[in-house]
């Protein structure tokens, strides 16, 4: 009898707290300003100009570039392959199966580094994952792909082989083999939903 | 009679306590952010916290009250090398107590790193935490060394500006 009382006393009040807790799942995606921290640190969102270059002449379908400057600056110039979101629209719903998905690696870019920092830093915020940042943006780009500085001798083999890797580079992005920038644009990858969409609420369909 | 009905309200309201108080602890409020992403977003549009190393140098030369200088590179880092009257604030311990009457007052804080991108980042992650008047040194340390303390006359002391696209992208075309 009175195992009973206690039993059902448990359960009542266990029943209480799960009926006062917060029901915000959403959340729990997010991070905090510790965790927002910790990645700052770690900096595996940063992606070197050789990789992103050997991916594009690879043609590899696992990286999107995508260009966080004005569309003006996108179609006066930009890297082949790249999709335009411009900073101040990011957050707009067209854009969120983009930069919300879990298929591919978007790397942001910019002529600097600010830009694509500030986008990084939103997204993941927010608990988007698999977004990165090209290092140094196009200025990087350029003095790295198409004027490379020639290693000496002290810089080791390693850097001799980089060298060599990016005058391949430089002549596959500026030579005879290069399409015209225009016409090299590919029109972005569809993007991949993270999430279904909701079903219809009421109503028979 | 009376006494179980008692020791099983004791019960009720102890199970209560004790349930939330261990739902309160998991969700900690303490590194929750003040502003949405969003909002710190529409912020970004529109407002520009850079700061260009001319105006630095102009601020540092005037002895100017107003700004305090944040180093966020480590001890070591700092202490081999930093801007006259900057305080260290080692980028891992931005949230650390300690360092809080640094960051939170009525000056203005220009954060600066090796080049700017950790000390931008800094500055988005603290503003977002709901700190203000936080500004970042464009170039960062190294430009800092290299540019404005350089003993070459002829080395330019010119704007600093990371939105802007340094080469002529005409340029790429013409090589082929």
């Amino acid at each position: 009898m009175k195992a009973r009382y206690i039993l059902s006393i448990v359960l009542v009040s266990l029943g209480l707290i799960a009926a006062i807790l917060p029901q915000n799942q959403n959340s729990s995606l997010e991070l905090d300003a510790k965790q927002l921290l910790n990645e700052i640190q770690v900096e595996n969102y940063v992606i070197s100009i050789d990789e992103m270059a050997n991916a594009m002449i690879n043609d590899d379908p696992e990286y999107q570039l995508i260009d966080v400057r004005s569309k003006e600056e996108y179609e006066k110039f930009s890297l082949p392959g790249a999709m335009n979101i411009p900073f101040d629209q990011l957050f707009n719903e067209e854009w969120a199966p983009y930069i919300d998905q879990v298929a591919r690696k978007n790397v942001f870019y910019c002529n600097g580094t600010t830009l694509a920092s500030d986008a990084w830093m939103l997204t993941r915020q927010k608990g988007y994952k698999n977004n990165y940042i090209l290092k140094g943006g196009l200025n990087n780009w350029y003095t790295t792909i198409i004027e490379p500085d020639e290693p000496t001798l002290t810089n080791g083999q390693e850097a001799m082989y980089d060298y060599q890797a990016r005058l391949g580079a430089k002549q596959f992005f500026t030579g005879a083999g290069a399409a015209d920038n225009s016409s090299n644009k590919k029109k972005a990858k569809k993007p991949v939903p993270r999430r279904k969409k909701k079903m219809v609420a009421g109503g028979c369909s | 009679m009376k006494k179980p009905y008692i020791k099983l309200l004791g019960l009720f309201i102890a199970i209560l306590l004790i349930g939330f108080l261990f739902t309160s602890l998991r969700s900690s409020k303490k590194y929750k952010f003040d502003m949405s992403a969003e909002e710190l977003h529409s912020e970004l549009v529109a407002s520009n916290h850079e700061m260009d190393p001319n105006k630095a140098w102009d601020i540092l030369s005037n002895n100017n009250d107003d700004y305090i200088f944040v180093d966020i590179r480590n001890p070591r880092e700092f202490a081999n090398f930093h801007i006259e009257g900057a305080v260290n604030v080692p980028l891992q311990r931005v949230l650390d107590d300690e360092f809080i009457p640094y960051l939170k007052n009525e000056k203005k804080k220009v954060l600066y790193s090796n080049e700017s991108i950790k000390a931008n980042e800094i500055r988005l992650l603290l503003t977002q935490y709901g700190y203000d008047n936080l500004f970042v040194l464009q170039g960062g340390a190294r430009y800092w060394k290299e540019n404005m303390l350089s003993k070459d006359v002829f080395k330019s002391r010119g704007e600093y500006n990371d939105n802007k696209l340094k080469f002529d992208p005409n340029k790429m075309k013409a090589q082929k």
